[in-house]
């Protein structure tokens, strides 16, 4: 019996990979529908190790898809309606070349539709999956829902997008979910929390559409991609919409839905007709399912069993963060002005507690109108108002923005009309440029995080009272106080010896033998404290141990980090103390401008 | 005496001369009037007095307004028609005897009236104009709510679903191509698996949504705008830098010459060895100094030939090495059977070792951004900045920057999801 004769390529790399032609060819698709089914089946090109074997020989670089990839392709049902399509495209040429229009609409009717939902279930085996692709889905999703109809994306597929993101957008309201903002040039950043996963997506600036130059992106590809995304986030709002025991799709708690045929209580023609727009206000509350669902246990206490001590102080600075959040807007009441950007700040006050309104003419879902004298909090972006009340703040946009971020309301003073705002600070940080700068304005907003968190909340503090206080007459009652404290001390002291002298009267003998009484007296002992070790000391002095474990080989290495770290805390001093400095003098000048005029005042009295 | 009209002399018909002697005169005026009035309409004597006249009972304003300005004058006269078109225009009254004449219709005449009508009800719903009726009607308003709903398709929690997943068939004895080109390609399609989560369903670790530079901020603070500008910049000077090199190292060592002198120097190189074209080929080669012999190859020693006993020698050698090996591997395994414990050990430390190297190596490879996916390199977008001067400070007056498309088609491609192409059809 002779060996099996092996010939190139049938074992390793030249066996594992198949070329895109070649594939396309295996499974008899278009390069149109391959691309289609590869993204919707979450197939892509791979980089082999060996690329000369894997493209047997060939030279160049070729497009190379996983032979395995190729064989599950295949296997799809999908890839059935997709060979139907062209006999189909074929047959409504061929009726509309006759002129049969009957034929041509029955035709239309039966275009064979390509059902992608099991894709859902296998390339997101569990919720958490599907999740944690979110942030993909809704960019993209966010940014279709904006398009015009384009050549190369389906029509329906902006207005279906924009219908789903409104549903999520409701259940973020609903379940206040949200945790951070930034407003970027580009867009507006939001972070949300939901079942444990942080979602981050952005949201373009609502101007006008801008369109792309078609040659840098592919609308055909990207609309695949929207395709799958529309599908995936339909199914993720229906479950997200149980778990937080929600009708869906979303129904408003306030209006009577066909169905109830008794009379005066029914909803007209144009309520219906309306019903969109105020489902997309995002403003009114949605109606509870009645068969509740019962919470599934959120790993809340984790962070109490994480081993890393300091992975646990961060998780429960967070929870304290969150928890401070959800009812940050709670009580408020405020009113956006016209050209403030309506979706992003109703969102914003909406997902955190607050109720808000706007002009009734501007968009369906006003609750209160603008001369509600129990308005707390006007949103206004221009320099000055003709007409104010005095009963709110008027405040800057940025200030909700700010507030989500300091996960507490901002003192008002620096957001006011016409004022000039201190900077938008990103609340998205990088723990690995810990080591700079950071103006007090910084840590009013976010805090230190290598310090403790209440320390942003103590200089807002601080802050928020040296802007309300009219320093001079403060200083003057401090001195009266403390004053008055200088004289009980010198009181208490005064009296303090008296008690301590012996009575004078008594005889000799006695007087002898109370002082030897007091002499003998056993005196309460004190226990010898050693002195504690200082923590800062004993950190210290462990991570000078550390050091000495370095391995030679290392050393180098170690020792430029360390320089490089004294630098860097070497600019923060100095930094820091700079500021301090230009404060001090700022307002020692303040002082002095205050002393000239109380001087000249007295003077003019004179 | 009565004049008495001359008789016309009726003459004869008979010839063309007849024929031209004729006076027809009478006729032809009689048939020119009858033009005219076709023309210009039915005469003025033969019609009514209410076609001629009209009664005024309007104050004539226009005569009374004064055209003050010349701009207001002008725009009087622009609103005038234009006279050098007047001439083309027909003023006949007669009308066009050929009714069926081929005139080419506007789009909007051959329009059927049907049609049309419905397009502009259309254009009517269009601008919000529609019948009250319709409006009220609460029936269809609740069919339109419910058609505009997204696709119905959302009605059930996928991942609730116990789905019973495809029974892998058991084939140890089966090599693992042989498996899977049965399951391919026989009815037990359905059982072909998704292959491995880690290797498909996230070839990246790159972030979906990058975080962006606090530079970024619509208002941001100092430090950060700066840090951002300068990375925009250093990035620029590389580029700047490379590009340089490039022109260095090509075009810009070149010299660059006129075409006739190039052409010469191209005919120069051609004609090289050629010797009816270059005098240095022409000159006759020197020949070779003596006659003797020169081979290409050194000489064969015969002397140095190996002999049969020689080569036979070589094969006992070897066969002996060989059967000494075999021997000594024979006593190796006879030995080997008191060390099994040892081999154990050692059987499972290297496999510790193959998986954990291969679980590096994935690691690795996910850690690894962007790979060669196709012919053309990937390329990050460039980032996004304002410029001081257009930061304004106001979310009003904000400059939007950048294209979120066309970050996101980058991003794909960055993390492998999308092949690098720059035009895709």
């Amino acid at each position: 019996m002779g060996a099996i004769r092996k010939r190139k390529y049938e074992e390793g790399a030249g066996n594992l990979y198949i070329s895109r032609k070649r594939a396309m060819k295996k499974l008899q698709l278009t390069l149109k529908d391959f691309r289609k089914l590869c993204i919707l089946k979450g197939v892509y090109p791979r980089e082999p190790k060996r690329r000369k074997a894997a493209q047997h020989g060939k030279g160049g670089i070729q497009t190379l898809y996983a032979k395995k990839d190729i064989l599950f392709l295949g296997a799809d049902p999908m890839i059935w309606d997709m060979r139907k399509l062209k006999p189909h495209f074929k047959k409504m040429a061929k009726a509309k070349g006759r002129r049969d229009f009957r034929e041509l609409r029955a035709l239309a009717r039966r275009h064979p539709k390509i059902d992608i939902d099991h894709v859902i279930k296998e390339r997101y085996p569990s919720f958490i999956d599907a999740m944690k692709d979110l942030d993909d889905c809704l960019s993209l999703l966010f940014l279709f829902a904006q398009f015009p109809s384009i050549p190369g994306v389906p029509h329906k597929f902006p207005h279906e997008a924009q219908k789903l993101i409104t549903q999520f957008l409701l259940l973020v309201i609903e379940a206040r979910a949200l945790r951070r903002v930034f407003v970027s040039i580009k867009g507006y950043y939001f972070q949300v929390e939901l079942r444990g996963q942080l979602v981050t997506w952005i949201v373009p600036h609502q101007f006008g559409f801008v369109p792309t130059v078609k040659r840098n992106v592919d609308f055909k590809v990207m609309s695949h991609f929207v395709e799958l995304y529309i599908t995936l986030l339909g199914f993720v709002n229906f479950r997200l919409y149980q778990q937080h025991n929600l009708i869906y799709p979303p129904r408003l708690s306030n209006f009577t839905y066909g169905g109830n045929t008794r009379k005066g209580t029914e909803a007209k023609g144009t309520e219906y007709q309306a019903l969109p727009d105020r489902i997309a206000s995002l403003n009114e509350p949605l109606r509870k399912s009645r068969f509740t669902v019962p919470e599934e246990e959120q790993p809340l206490d984790s962070f109490l069993l994480s081993d890393n001590p300091d992975e646990a102080a961060r998780m429960q600075k967070e929870l304290e963060r969150t928890n401070k959040l959800k009812t940050l807007f709670n009580g408020l009441k405020i009113f956006v002005n016209r050209e403030v950007p309506r979706e992003p700040v109703v969102l914003c006050i909406r997902a955190l507690g607050g109720e808000v309104s706007w002009d009734k003419v501007l968009f369906a879902g006003a609750t209160f109108n603008e001369d509600d004298e129990t308005i707390t909090h006007q949103i206004v972006d221009r320099p000055s108002m003709d007409k104010q009340y005095i009963s709110r703040y008027y405040v800057q946009p940025q200030w909700v923005f700010d507030s989500v971020n300091a996960a507490q309301l901002l003192p008002v003073e620096r957001y006011l009309l016409g004022v000039v705002l201190p900077p938008h600070l990103s609340p998205f940080f990088d723990p690995t440029r810990d080591q700079r700068y950071k103006p007090p304005e910084e840590l009013e907003i976010f805090g230190s995080q290598s310090e403790e968190g209440s320390q942003g909340a103590k200089v807002a503090e601080k802050k928020a009272s040296e802007d309300e206080e009219s320093s001079e007459e403060d200083e003057e009652e401090n001195e009266d106080e403390d004053e008055k404290d200088s004289e009980e001390e010198s009181e208490e002291e005064a009296e303090e010896p008296k008690e301590d002298d012996i009575d004078e009267d008594l005889p000799e003998e006695e007087k002898q033998r109370l002082a030897k009484k007091k002499k003998m007296a056993v005196k309460k002992g004190t226990i010898a404290k050693e002195e504690p070790v200082k923590p800062e000391l004993e950190a210290r002095e462990d991570e000078y141990l550390r050091s000495r474990l370095v391995r030679n080989k290392h050393k180098r290495l170690f020792n430029s980090m360390m320089e490089g770290r004294k630098k860097r805390m070497k600019e923060v001093k100095l930094l820091t103390n700079k500021r301090a400095q230009l404060e001090a003098e700022a307002a020692a000048a303040k002082k002095e401008e205050k002393r000239q005029r109380k001087k000249a005042a007295a003077v003019l009295q004179a | 005496m009565a004049v008495v009209k001359a008789k016309k002399r009726i003459g004869s018909k008979k010839t063309k001369k007849g024929w031209r002697r004729s006076d027809i005169q009478d006729v032809e005026d009689f048939l020119e009037d009858k033009r005219l009035e076709e023309r210009l309409g039915v005469p003025f004597k033969d019609r009514k007095d209410e076609e001629l006249f009209s009664v005024d009972t309007k104050a004539d304003n226009d005569n009374l307004k004064y055209q003050s300005s010349k701009e207001a004058r002008r725009n009087q006269l622009l609103a005038k028609p234009v006279r050098c078109f007047e001439i083309l225009k027909s003023d006949s009254k007669v009308q066009d005897p050929i009714a069926k004449r081929n005139i080419r219709r506007s789009a909007e005449d051959r329009q059927h009236p049907a049609f049309r009508k419905r397009e502009e009800e259309k254009l009517k719903r269009k601008k919000g104009i529609v019948k009250r009726k319709e409006v009220d009607n609460r029936a269809q308003a609740i069919r339109k709510f419910h058609r505009q709903a997204p696709r119905s398709g959302f009605k059930k929690d996928i991942w609730n679903e116990e789905v019973a997943l495809p029974a892998t068939v058991k084939t140890d004895w089966v090599n693992e191509g042989t498996r899977l080109h049965v399951l391919a390609n026989t009815r037990m399609k359905d059982k072909l698996r998704r292959p491995k989560e880690k290797n498909l369903s996230k070839p990246y670790k790159t972030p979906a949504v990058e975080l962006p530079l606090p530079g970024q901020s619509y208002n941001p603070s100092y430090e950060d705008h700066i840090s951002l500008l300068e990375t925009i910049t250093t990035k620029e000077q590389a580029l700047a830098k490379a590009d340089a090199h490039l022109t260095r190292v090509t075009s810009a060592m070149f010299r660059k010459v006129p075409r006739h002198e190039a052409e010469a120097q191209y005919f120069r190189e051609m004609s090289q060895g050629v010797p009816a074209l270059d005098p240095e080929a022409a000159k006759p080669d020197e020949p070779l100094s003596d006659n003797e012999y020169h081979a290409v190859n050194p000489p064969v020693d015969r002397l140095k030939k190996k002999d049969r006993k020689k080569r036979r020698n070589i094969v006992e050698e070897k066969r002996l090495q060989n059967k000494n090996k075999l021997l000594k591997a024979e006593k190796k395994k006879l030995a080997d059977i008191y060390r099994l414990n040892q081999f154990e050990e050692e059987i499972v430390n290297q496999e510790e070792k193959t998986q954990k190297r291969s679980e590096k190596r994935i690691e690795n490879d996910l850690n690894r951004t962007t790979r060669r996916l196709g012919r053309q390199k990937f390329e990050e977008n460039e980032l996004d900045f304002n410029m001081a001067s257009d930061l304004k400070g106001s979310l009003r007056s904000i400059k939007p920057e950048g294209n979120i498309l066309s970050d996101r088609y980058n991003s794909m491609q960055k993390r492998n999801i999308l092949e690098p192409a720059s035009h895709q059809l």
